[in-house]
């Protein structure tokens, strides 16, 4: 620790250093922080893990902090990724050139932050995060309460920008800063990046071009959750040339695989167990859990905590499918066959796969289950046929008389909590296979565009959308006159287009980088002047890579159809591992993309793979149709 | 609902009980405020997940939370039942509510609630001071990105309890950081209940289709619900379904209903006249097909035409929304919906 150990404790889970905005992490783990906050720790790792846990019985804290991993093998994350991570780190400690710059990305919660603490405790580096401090005029009460000096709090308003500049500096490679003798360098993380930037990306690019030039600078490590908020995206943050410029080594971490998923979770359910005596959920509620919460580790083990909450119901009533689970047992299998065993096992405990995910979603971030249930409801759309048709029409409308339907439509829309647009996108995705012939599709298709059309006036949005949401789900259900309850369960694919607006966008953005200075829109670049430059520089030579070839010469149109790979997580639906999506394609011929075995497949398939399975929806509203 | 009540005549009765002033000892404080549930037990709805909470309350260690789910469920009722019960006493100092009317800019959050979240405050064990962000979907993407770091750096000392109305505006990371519980919308059951527990309470005299009415009007919504009786109940003095759809200033549903049928039969004269007279009466083209197209999704009718009827009427309420609210394009609607069951007359 350094000169400050008489601080109190700042509510953080990482050691402080001297300065608020400063913190150091991988010296030291949060629980001896608190524990013995006077006493130099030694860094025994394999001793830390278990005395930790022995040490916090009083439970007030996150398990996501408790259960933090401690070493490489708790990582719920691919080894490959971990890999790399790792050898960027090893060069770039050992002094490399073009190591200066890390840029980690992925949507939230796959172990982007947990990688990089891990690997940097191994590696005994002094990991220093920029944390941003606070702006404004709270000068003398911070002083009296933290015993802290904050840079530009009580002495003049600093801009963001300087601070930033400072801080920099003050982790240079010799720079005393931080915990000293520990052998290894400083490495800095940036995730909580300061706001100017995201309005002027520019300057930040301007500091790092500078900060490139000292020789004692030490290696930076940017962490940046995917968004759909463009301002707020690694795109727009660093652009590919910034990043080509700087030689930024950029890892991609990919949602994490339900099997890391289960694994991640046993781990935690069983280091709980040792510490309580109260039920712990099967391995077979985690993997329902796994695959209910999009890839995404902290917010299961988020859910997991609320939902595995004491003498509520019980939790084998909570969590159970079946009593023949393997409760208590530690070690975990290997993943692989995990998704695989889910679609096999779902004829016999229909029901009781349905109550156990109804339980998860409690707590649980995404909301897929409740989707696929509607899109489920909508697309089957059963039909009470033994009532026969109560509510007649006159004799030319004949055709268009149906047996009342089983679930009111508007009811269906409610329970996805989800816009109607999100909504008849997964609609439009999915309906195809649901219909017997071309006349119905092209009536449901046509009240999908008047949903559209509803839709698209921004004006009074919230009351149109209603409007909308009936009528694309009453016209997919009306439209859907034969619907053969033969076929079995088909699967649910997310839809196509937020792929397609995901790679578009990230065309123009490669287009607009390399054609920097020309005065274009981007419609102009994409349709008339990268297809002409390609056309030129087809004749011209081989192999040349460059965005505006490899996107003018539509090379890879034909590739679309591998956008199944969900990594866009604006709705919450389904996520595709990217390495268990080759390993399953690998398995299976690897050509089959469509139906790609998705985690939230095989839930579709456990939820629907009965057509004539009733759903149960304690109906609230009155009935009528 | 509302159909089982008789007065067909289209004219609302001019002749009502003067306003008595049997509620009004209390006439000034809100309902909503009065019988806002202060424990867990008096929440109506959303069992599971009130359940869940009941046990935190008692154990503490409540993880972050968010809430999502319609207006009037009981969303901030739940935060502020599961705050109170957690900090009982403490509760002044260790409880921050920012909601959408404070200022929730990026400073707001980097400041106050850093400040707040840095604040010593000595609790029980397991108990942790606790931030409340109500609208949290009106937050800013930039407040909601400064938030998500915040959010785990003070999680020994403090959790966050958001409530927001749909989840899809809340950014990932702080999804990700929250147990996200889901509330729905309220059964008019469940809305009942507690109409019920307060019409007893307040002694008022009250009509089986006065409450229905009231049902009617809320669509689930409790706070519309109770806003709703209470004016109804001190305007009135009697909570009759006349006297609910005056407050609300909303045309009685029931004439609604007939115009809706009478578009089905069709018999266009019929809906005509009733579309004139509630014109006359002076409600609001707005007003109208808003109710005409609730209306309409709760009616008996042949599916083919309700999928109908709803276009129809979306795509005039749609005009409405851009400035044409006129008498002709309700009429205009009403056409369009009788013409929806004749014969073409080339066939
Ligand atoms: N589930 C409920 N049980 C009982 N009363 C409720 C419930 N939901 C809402 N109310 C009533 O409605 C008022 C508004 O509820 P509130 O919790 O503010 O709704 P919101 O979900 O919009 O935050 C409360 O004061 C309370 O009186
Ligand atoms: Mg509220």
């Amino acid at each position: 620790m350094n000169s400050k150990s008489t601080r109190q404790q700042k509510g953080s889970s990482w050691v402080m250093s001297t300065f608020d905005d400063v913190e150091v992490f991988a010296s030291t783990s949060h629980t001896e922080s608190r524990v013995k906050k006077r006493q130099r720790q030694t860094v025994d790792l394999a001793r830390l893990g278990k005395k930790r846990h022995q040490q916090f019985q009083c439970g007030t804290d996150l398990w996501v902090d408790r259960y933090a991993p401690l070493s490489r093998e708790d990582l719920a994350v691919h080894k490959k990724k971990v890999q790399e991570v790792e050898s960027w780190l090893v060069e770039s400690m050992s002094g490399m050139k073009d190591r200066k710059f890390l840029l980690l990305t992925g949507p939230s919660g796959c172990g982007k932050s947990a990688t990089l603490k891990v690997l940097s405790r191994e590696a005994k580096l002094n990991l220093i995060e920029w944390i941003n401090p606070t702006t404004a005029p709270y000068k003398s009460h911070f002083m009296d309460q933290e015993n802290t000096w904050i840079p530009g709090d009580t002495v003049r308003p600093v801009s963001q920008t300087t601070q930033f500049w400072e801080f920099l500096m003050r982790t240079s490679k010799y720079s005393s800063v931080c915990v000293q003798g520990r052998g290894g360098g400083n490495l800095v993380c940036v995730e909580d990046l300061p706001n100017v930037f995201t309005r002027d990306p520019s300057s930040l690019h301007n500091m790092l071009r500078e900060y490139t030039k000292r020789s004692n600078s030490s290696p930076v490590v940017f962490i940046v959750t995917d968004s759909t908020q463009q301002s707020s995206s690694a795109k727009h943050l660093l652009p590919p040339d910034l990043q080509q410029e700087l030689s930024f080594v950029n890892i991609v971490f990919n949602p994490i695989a339900s099997g890391l998923m289960v694994k991640a979770l046993s781990r935690v359910v069983s280091l709980e167990g040792s510490r309580t005596t109260t039920p712990l959920p099967t391995k077979d509620a985690l993997t329902s859990l796994a695959n209910t919460s999009g890839g995404d580790v902290r917010s299961a083990i988020n859910a997991l905590q609320f939902a595995t909450k004491k003498d509520v119901y019980g939790l084998e009533e909570l969590f159970t499918e079946s009593s023949t689970s393997r409760q208590g047992k530690k070690s975990v299998s290997r993943s692989k066959s995990n998704s695989r065993t889910l679609s096999n096992k779902s004829g016999s405990s229909q029901s009781g796969v349905d109550r156990t995910e109804n339980q998860v979603a409690i707590g649980g971030k995404d909301g897929s289950l409740f989707l696929f249930r509607a899109l489920g409801k909508v697309l089957y759309c059963k039909r009470n046929k033994e009532k026969g048709i109560t509510e007649p029409l006159p004799k030319h409308l004949h055709t268009q008389e149906r047996p009342p339907l089983q679930e009111n439509p508007e009811n269906i829309y409610d329970k996805t909590s989800m816009g109607a647009a999100s909504f008849s996108l997964f609609l439009h995705q999915n309906c195809l296979a649901f219909f017997s012939d071309i006349e119905s599709v092209a009536e449901a298709v046509t009240h999908l565009t008047h949903g559209d059309v509803l839709m698209a006036e921004w004006l009074d949005r919230q009351v149109l959308e209603d409007y909308a949401a009936s009528v694309t789900v009453r016209g997919m259900m009306h439209a859907n006159e034969n619907m053969s309850s033969g076929g079995g369960w088909r699967p649910f694919l997310r839809p196509q287009w937020y792929s397609v607006i995901k790679e578009s966008q990230q065309n123009t953005c490669l287009l607009k980088s390399e054609h920097r200075m020309e005065p274009l829109t981007s419609e102009e670049l994409t349709t008339v002047l990268a297809p002409m430059k390609a056309k030129i520089l087809q004749g011209k030579k081989k192999g040349n890579t460059s965005p505006t070839f490899r996107i003018g010469l539509f090379s890879e149109v034909q590739r679309q159809t591998r956008c199944e790979r969900l990594d866009e997580l604006d709705v919450n639906t389904s996520i595709v591992e990217e390495e268990e999506q080759e390993r399953l394609g690998a398995a299976g011929g690897g050509s089959n993309l469509h139906t790609l075995s998705t985690p939230q497949q095989f839930n579709t398939q456990d939820s629907l793979s009965d057509p004539e399975e009733d759903f149960r929806i304690d109906d609230s509203d009155e009935e009528n149709t | 609902m509302a159909d089982t009540e008789a007065p067909m005549d289209t004219d609302p009765p001019k002749t009502y009980t003067q306003a008595t002033t049997s509620g009004s000892k209390s006439a000034h404080i809100p309902w909503i405020e009065k019988y806002r549930p202060t424990i867990f037990p008096e929440i109506v709805g959303n069992e599971e997940t009130v359940a869940r909470l009941e046990v935190f309350a008692k154990q503490g260690n409540v993880p972050n939370i968010i809430i999502a789910g319609p207006p009037g469920v009981g969303k901030t009722t739940t935060i502020l039942c599961l705050a109170r019960s957690l900090l009982g006493s403490s509760y002044k100092e260790a409880v921050m509510e920012l909601n959408a009317s404070n200022e929730r800019g990026i400073d707001v959050v980097r400041n106050k609630v850093k400040m707040f979240a840095q604040q010593k405050v000595t609790l029980p064990r397991g108990r942790h001071k606790i931030i409340v962000l109500d609208e949290a979907d009106s937050m800013t993407d930039g407040a909601q990105q400064a938030l998500r770091r915040t959010m785990e750096l003070y999680s020994n000392t403090t959790r966050f309890a958001l409530a927001c109305n749909s989840s899809e505006k809340i950014i990932e990371p702080i999804q990700s950081r929250c147990a996200m519980l889901r509330y729905s919308k309220l059964s008019d059951a469940q809305v009942l209940t507690k109409l019920l527990e307060v019409c007893k309470k307040e002694d008022l005299s009250y009509t089986d289709s006065g409450l229905e009415a009231v049902l009617f009007t809320a669509q689930g919504d409790m706070r519309q619900a109770l806003n709703n009786l209470q004016s109804t109940a001190q305007g009135f003095g009697h909570v009759s379904s006349e006297n609910v759809f005056k407050v609300c200033d909303e045309p009685h549903p029931i004439l609604i209903k007939d115009m809706i049928q009478h578009c089905i039969t069709p018999n266009f004269d019929e809906a005509y006249k009733i579309l004139a007279h509630l014109w006359k009466l002076g409600y609001a083209a707005e007003d109208i097909i808003s109710i005409i197209f609730r209306v309409t999704k709760n009616i008996n009718m042949a599916e083919f035409l309700k999928l109908e009827f709803i276009k129809e009427t979306g795509y005039t309420h749609m005009r409405m929304v851009r400035g044409t609210s006129s008498l002709l394009q309700l009429s205009g609607l009403l056409a369009r919906l009788c013409s929806k069951s004749i014969a073409a007359p080339a066939s």
